[in-house]
């Protein structure tokens, strides 16, 4: 996993740290990013996998897992969300996301589930 | 009936003329019979004028007791004739002996109220009042007032309470039962006598409210359930808002703390980025401990709105919340109120969610019970402090359950959620009181609460 690199997107300054500093830690190259636009305003091909909480001001984490399915349908995008409800967690599988989070989600299985998706990109 | 009434003083009325002819026609006759023939006619004519009076009176009193009849019957309201004798002997037999306070007393004793009740006999009614409810005749109504009040009733305490004062006017609603084993709302009303002899006869007029009541009650359920529902709807937001607020530092601190253990367990650990996600775990943990703390702040003030509150006024409006819950229960609520109580400082719609629960957890715990089910709510002063007593006759509370039953969750009934007297502990303790239970096994259970009164300026 060593040079993968992972987006954390995420409104929260101390989320977005944390997540970046755990990314890290497991050996992946992370860069944080504090909203969908700021993410989006990037080329997006360097990229192996985008974390991306759901609940954000502006564009949301479905707004996010939309513009990247239509401009790089293949990069694995990651859902977390303190609100898990069923409705929520259907349309995150329906609208392509990889994987599904609550949070606090357990960053075992963070680590994990990103290993997972970065591994099926690149075999 | 008609004769029965006829009262002593007018018969006299009637009777006094009457000996007064006789008298002077038989002086009339004497005097003619001595020869005098001037006196003789003189005593005639006031033989014929006390003649004309008797009679005239006589046909007076024929058409007062038609316009009698006329009014009883045909009144257009329903007309009760009651003799409440016994009642009124036995109020003035305690108040002979020093006892002042029927409410209080027949609240301690509330069988002998019963029994009170069963000496009330009911005289006659009008038709209307066999119409009204919905009976074939007078005849089922003739007898004991027992058989139409039920035993739920809360107005027979007003009557003794209205009796011993000497009050001229007694007001009440009842709830009674038709013949037919419905039940109707009614508004009874009656001139209460200031004799003795007069409780034999006591006319009380009855309107029917069922209607009236009926609006009323479902006034006060969609105001309670707006009220609910707009508690519900906070609690969603704040649960919401709580989720979001406390969630984020969490999820940072365990993202922090699991980075740490990682840099930490690598071949070479790294351990200055391992400080580094340490001081932020402790960061941010202050940051989900600064969110509680506002959200408890918020929380507080948003939801107090506090004034002063008469406890009894609180009560009796929780009563009629629930009146209907009671009623189907077959609970008899015995209010008994002090004096003089002093205010206390309150959200009065907060005080009043833990009466009601205190007061429907009283009621369900006699569901099923045979005989009465007396709930008693006693408020009183003590010291500093305004008490409230709910105590009523179910099985009681396990003594391994009385210090648990006010922790959230802990429920003895299988569809309770155990919320009810949490929160009625959270309500109560936040007012600056305090809230505990006492049970004797099979003696019923007693759920007392404390509020601080109001300080008179």
């Amino acid at each position: 996993m060593q040079d993968h690199l992972i987006a954390i997107v995420d409104d929260d300054d101390s989320v977005r740290v944390a997540l970046t500093s755990l990314a890290r830690s497991a050996g992946l190259r992370a860069r944080g990013y504090a909203s969908a636009d700021a993410f989006l305003a990037e080329d997006l091909s360097p990229f192996d996998c985008v974390v991306s909480d759901i609940q954000m001001p502006r564009l949301s984490g479905f707004d996010l897992l939309q513009a990247v399915r239509a401009r790089r349908a293949e990069l694995p995008v990651i859902l977390i969300t303190a609100f898990p409800d069923d409705r929520v967690q259907q349309r995150a599988m329906r609208d392509g996301a990889r994987f599904f989070l609550e949070k606090p989600c357990d960053p075992d299985l963070l680590v994990t589930r990103i290993a997972e998706a970065v591994g099926e990109e690149t075999p | 009936m008609t004769r029965a009434r006829l009262g002593l003083s007018r018969t006299l009325a009637v009777l006094v003329p009457l000996m007064f002819a006789l008298g002077s026609g038989l002086a009339a006759a004497i005097a003619v019979l001595r020869g005098g023939v001037w006196p003789g006619l003189a005593a005639a004519v006031l033989a014929a004028g006390a003649l004309l009076t008797s009679f005239r009176l006589l046909t007076r009193q024929v058409k007062a007791e038609a316009d009698y009849e006329a009014l009883f019957e045909r009144g257009g309201v329903s007309l009760w004739r009651e003799d409440w004798s016994a009642v009124a002997e036995a109020v003035l037999v305690l108040r002979r002996a020093g006892i002042h306070d029927m409410q209080a007393y027949f609240t301690a004793h509330p069988e002998l109220a019963r029994e009170l009740r069963s000496q009330v006999r009911i005289e006659d009614v009008n038709r209307l009042t066999a119409t009204m409810m919905g009976a074939s005749g007078k005849e089922a109504f003739i007898g004991p007032l027992d058989r139409i009040l039920p035993n739920t009733d809360q107005t027979f305490l007003q009557w003794l309470v209205a009796i011993s004062n000497g009050d001229a006017l007694y007001r009440s609603e009842a709830h009674i039962t038709r013949p037919d084993g419905t039940h109707l709302d009614c508004l009874f009303a009656a001139d209460l006598p200031d004799t003795m002899e007069g409780f034999r006869n006591i006319v009380v007029t009855a309107i029917d409210i069922t209607a009236y009541k009926a609006t009323q009650a479902r006034l006060l359920r969609a105001e309670a359930e707006i009220a609910r529902s707009a508690r519900v709807t906070t609690a969603g937001t704040l649960t919401a808002t709580i989720a979001h607020e406390v969630n984020s530092p969490l999820a940072a601190i365990v993202g922090h703390a699991e980075a740490c253990r990682r840099w930490l367990m690598r071949a070479e650990p790294d351990l200055g980025e391992a400080r580094e996600a340490l001081e932020h775990v402790v960061r941010d943990s202050i940051r989900a401990r600064d969110v509680v703390t506002r959200l408890r702040s918020f929380i507080g003030s948003a939801v107090r709105r506090t004034e002063p509150v008469d406890l009894v006024q609180v009560t009796r409006e929780a009563i009629l919340l629930i009146e209907r819950d009671l009623r189907a229960s077959g609970t008899s609520v015995h209010l008994d109120t002090g004096a003089g109580l002093p205010l206390v400082v309150a959200d009065p719609v907060q005080i009043q969610q833990v009466m009601v629960n205190l007061m429907l957890n009283g009621a369900q715990s006699m569901a099923g019970k045979p005989g009465p089910h007396d709930l008693t709510v006693r408020l009183s002063r003590s010291g500093e402090d305004v008490h409230v007593e709910v105590r009523d006759g179910g099985p009681g509370i396990d003594s391994d359950h009385l210090s648990r039953i006010f922790e959230p969750f802990f429920s003895t009934r299988a569809e309770g959620m155990g919320m009810g007297l949490a929160i009625c502990r959270n309500c109560v303790e936040s007012h600056g009181g305090r809230i505990w239970a006492e049970s004797a096994p099979g003696n019923g259970a007693v759920f007392r609460f404390s509020l601080p009164a109001l300080k008179q300026a």
